[in-house]
């Protein structure tokens, strides 16, 4: 294998793993935002309780 | 402008200790050929060190939204921490393959000068010199395979009593009857590929050993496929030399080797393996020395048998070629002396004046 091949193929690596790592990193913050959402949702209802209960 | 050269000189010039220096000398072989090569998968190894740390980590902005959010940094962890692993797995396989590219330069040309190398002289290392031996055993092999049905074909046109005859005619007498039969014998016995090969290809050179006519009679061999063979010997024997090294000792070895009386069977081939392996380092010219030095006290110098000094000169042109064949003939000089010999007599044996 040439230099230049070998070149190649570690940018063919390299590519292919910072796109696999890219995608894994979309899934992580599509995990991360469920569960702030969560947060938020649960945050939500106990202000809504704590309004309902106030009257 | 400086070249690379004069600028390592000046880093070189520059260091003291001995670590630094080796470790100088390191770095710069790492660097000497692939840079190149070398710098791209260094920055791209590094590129995929900092992608997946930023990945894998929770930014900050995270961390404050699930505090004011009243949730916990552990639980969002443990919720990501499967995706953190795949990234870190990508991570250590895309780094791997890359430094195995990285290498692959050196092996490669290792290869293909082993590819390259036409004989075993030619090897610089003992790696070298077993990739070259490898790929011998495998031309070898398929020759050796090549000739089974002429060897069966030359066996059954040829009488017993021609065979005989063609064994005291031979012009080289290394290998009797007996000794091709068993190859043969071997040969059709042999489970094994590689060593049936092996079997074949000595019985097939010691045929042609027997009579150099009976080439023609079994096939149309060129001298490339001659020369594999020879060479395909030398190697099987200093293969094994090297494991007899091993296994008795350099020093035993070597004074076997020096043995004048020993069987002349195999004699110059072991003596070839101890020249070739001190030309490839593997043995130090200080061992060979040491070996002739302790083989002259046992035989010639603190033993008190009757016809010592005849052996000696007897022996003296035997011991000065080895001497010369493994590159210590003034070693061997100068015990030959210690042992009784005078210049004279050293001179004479040295010009053949006994034969």
């Amino acid at each position: 294998m040439t230099d230049d091949e070998k070149k190649q193929k570690i940018e063919e690596i390299y590519e292919t793993a910072r796109q696999k790592i890219l995608e894994l990193e979309k899934q992580q913050k599509e995990i991360i935002k469920q569960y702030l959402q969560g947060l938020e949702q649960k945050k939500i209802e106990a202000l809504r309780k704590e309004i309902t209960n106030s009257f | 402008m400086e070249n690379e050269n004069d600028l390592l000189k000046k880093d070189l010039a520059g260091l003291e200790k001995k670590e630094d220096i080796e470790k100088f000398i390191d770095d710069a072989e790492l660097l000497g050929g692939n840079e190149e090569v070398i710098a791209l998968a260094k920055e791209k190894i590094d590129a995929l060190e900092r992608q997946a740390e930023s990945a894998t980590v929770l930014h900050d902005n995270e961390k404050s939204q699930v505090e004011y959010l009243g949730g916990s940094g552990t639980e969002l962890e443990e919720k990501i921490a499967s995706t953190n692993e795949a990234i870190g797995t990508i991570k250590t396989e895309a780094t791997d393959q890359i430094k195995k590219l990285e290498n692959l330069s050196e092996e490669k040309s290792s290869l293909e000068k082993v590819a390259e190398m036409k004989s075993l002289d030619e090897a610089a290392s003992l790696e070298e010199a077993q990739a070259y031996v490898k790929k011998l055993q495998q031309e070898y092999q398929a020759i050796g395979e090549k000739d089974v049905p002429k060897i069966k074909e030359f066996l059954s046109t040829i009488t017993e009593d021609e065979m005989q005859k063609l064994v005291k005619e031979g012009p080289d007498q290394q290998r009797d009857l007996a000794y091709v039969k068993e190859q043969i014998q071997k040969a059709l016995q042999s489970e094994g590929k590689e060593i049936k090969g092996v079997h074949w290809v000595r019985a097939v050179s010691a045929l042609r050993n027997l009579d150099r006519n009976f080439s023609d009679q079994l096939e149309q061999d060129d001298d490339e496929q001659t020369a594999k063979r020879k060479e395909g010997y030398r190697f099987e024997n200093f293969s094994r030399s090297l494991e007899r090294m091993k296994k008795e000792g350099t020093s035993e070895y070597i004074q076997n080797a020096m043995n004048p009386w020993r069987s002349w069977s195999g004699a110059d081939e072991e003596n070839d393996a101890v020249a070739l392996a001190r030309q490839m380092g593997i043995i130090t010219p200080d061992e060979i020395k040491k070996a002739i030095t302790e083989y002259f006290d046992a035989r010639f110098i603190n033993n008190e048998y009757p016809n010592k000094m005849q052996n000696l000169l007897r022996s003296a042109e035997y011991l000065l070629d080895r001497g010369k064949q493994f590159g210590e003939v003034e070693v061997v000089k100068e015990n030959l002396k210690k042992a009784g010999l005078t210049d004279m007599q050293i001179q004479q044996a040295e010009t053949r004046q006994y034969h």
